[in-house]
């Protein structure tokens, strides 16, 4: 299964796939007055009988995602593109499962890594080893599976005897190879990413860059949201331009990165 | 992987919080261990705490019950240790889901484990306080009965109310946000009306309302049998009643409104 998906295993080879059909997404948008639930008591109890006044309780919805369809398969690398608040970092959730369609489905075959927000959950109070454990515990990795890897991270990471030390006291570049190496020590068929990962120093970038590459290039299925053409030009194959939640182009990554936003739409 | 719906997914979230228990306890464990690190007595510091409290309140306060300190003293420290863990669990479920928000948006992990670590957490802090008990047992050497195990069986029925009780409150608390402060006047409120530091049999009126709080029944379960003060056996059918009542409506809640969660948050 998805959640925890890095561990479970499918006992035979199956083929990576992504179908989506017709998803909507409604994100429920609540005023501090819809938050309440004493505004909300107080409104239902004006409502009996008088007219209804305006109690500004309504909870305003914003179609994040609106009858989007498409289907990715083996090999597929898809960028998506579309301006702040176009739906990128939303449709990236849902297929990590984290949201759950308002309307629609999506069928997914494969193991599911995200790699998004890739520094949330760590302890800035325990040590790097440590981290290593919590952060691979939320990843629903086994001790197991944790304690084999935890020398690969090291290794990658080249923080040495730093792991010992509260990442308290790591500058915040030590702090990305950390994470970094955390994030990337895990395979699988799909992975999810929120603008491509950079980490660390020069050296460090430059080793970062060719494990990414690695990763995702054996994954199946890729799917990144980004603003930078090139990044999008040099690790995807598949493009699709979402304009307020609707896909306004999908088909090969340099036809809809060159294509006019505009005539896109239409 | 194919598509399942949302009550599987749910379902398959609780089955987790069983057969993937180590995650949970996990976190709980290195959550104490993150808060205590800089100390020398470490998390001993519980139960110092726990142990300060409970010798000046437990020597002294025995005099307005009527009663003296050798009975009053372990009376009072079990109490306060099981309400300790109660009301902690009850006011952190509250704020639990809230604070998990960037996690709950961010990884995949099942959304109940944010408070069943919560609640481990918490789990830790009592056994940590049970300590102060064991160690006036020798000053006061009340009499210990076989029975006293039972205190093992109530403290397990007790964390399952609170794991039913925190589902309930939490969700709640994530989508209205005004229910927290409620919660806390809440538990202020159940501290004065549950025989904590005082002792049921004093109660000459209202004792029939006092009856209806769930509380005293799950705190005397725990309380009782290690004091070896008897436990009515009736006692002991409404604490698992209540128990299975929290688990299920925690469960039902939990399925049905699972998937908004990650909305609210």
């Amino acid at each position: 299964m998805c959640a925890i998906g890095a561990a479970s295993h499918i006992g035979f080879e199956t083929m990576p796939s992504i179908v989506v059909k017709n998803l909507t997404i409604d994100i429920p948008v609540l005023s501090i007055r819809a938050q309440s639930l004493r505004t909300i008591a107080v409104a239902k109890a004006r409502a009996i009988g008088g007219r209804i006044i305006d109690s500004g309780t309504q909870i305003n919805v914003v179609r994040a995602l609106d009858q989007i369809s498409f289907t990715l398969g083996k090999g597929d690398r898809l960028g998506l593109i579309g301006s702040n608040g176009a739906g990128k970092s939303t449709l990236i959730r849902v297929l990590a499962d984290i949201y759950a369609p308002s309307a629609g489905e999506i069928e997914r075959q494969g193991t599911l890594i995200p790699m998004f927000d890739i520094g949330i959950g760590f302890d800035h109070e325990a040590t790097g080893y440590e981290n290593i454990f919590l952060r691979g515990m939320m990843m629903g990795l086994t001790r197991r599976e944790i304690a084999d890897r935890t020398d690969e991270i090291a290794a990658f990471s080249e923080l040495g005897e730093y792991l010992d030390f509260p990442i308290r006291t790591y500058s915040a570049g030590m702090t990305l190879r950390l994470m970094f190496s955390i994030a990337t020590s895990v395979a699988g068929d799909i992975i999810l990413m929120d603008e491509w990962i950079a980490a660390g120093d020069e050296s460090f970038q430059n080793k970062a860059q060719k494990r990414l590459l690695e990763i995702t290039g054996k994954a199946g299925i890729l799917v990144i949201a980004s603003h930078d053409p090139n990044t999008l030009l040099r690790h995807c194959n598949l493009g699709m331009r979402l304009e307020k939640g609707r896909i306004a182009d999908f088909g090969p990554i340099e036809r809809v990165l060159n294509r006019p936003v505009h005539a896109a739409a239409e | 992987m194919a598509t399942s719906t949302d009550a599987d997914r749910a379902l398959r979230d609780l089955r987790d919080v069983v057969v993937r228990s180590t995650i949970w306890s996990s976190l709980a464990n290195a959550d104490i261990r993150s808060k205590y690190r800089l100390s020398t007595f470490g998390s001993l510091w519980i139960t110092m705490t726990t142990g300060a409290m409970a010798l000046a309140i437990g020597l002294f306060y025995g005099q307005f019950f009527g009663q003296d300190m050798r009975s009053y003293l372990p009376y009072f420290t079990a109490s306060i240790i099981t309400w300790t863990f109660i009301s902690s669990v009850l006011g952190e479920a509250s704020l639990t889901l809230v604070g998990a928000g960037n996690l709950i948006k961010s990884s995949q992990m099942p959304i109940v484990f944010h408070i069943l670590r919560m609640l481990h957490r918490n789990l830790i802090i009592v056994l940590h306080n049970a300590i102060v008990l064991a160690a006036i047992w020798p000053f006061v050497r009340w009499s210990l009965h076989p029975s006293a195990v039972l205190s093992l069986a109530g403290l397990v029925l007790l964390y399952l109310f609170l794991v039913g009780t925190s589902v309930i409150i939490a969700i709640i608390c994530v989508r209205y946000r005004d229910v927290p402060p409620l919660i806390q006047v809440l538990i202020q409120f159940l501290f004065f009306l549950t025989p904590i530091i005082w002792y049921p049999e004093q109660i000459k009126f209202g004792a029939e309302l006092l009856k209806l709080n769930p509380v005293t029944y799950m705190l005397m379960i725990v309380r009782d049998p290690i004091l070896g003060r008897p436990v009515e056996i009736q006692t002991w059918m409404i604490a698992i009643g209540l128990s299975a009542a929290s688990l299920i409506a925690g469960s039902l809640m939990y399925v049905r409104y699972r998937r908004r969660i990650a909305y609210w948050v």
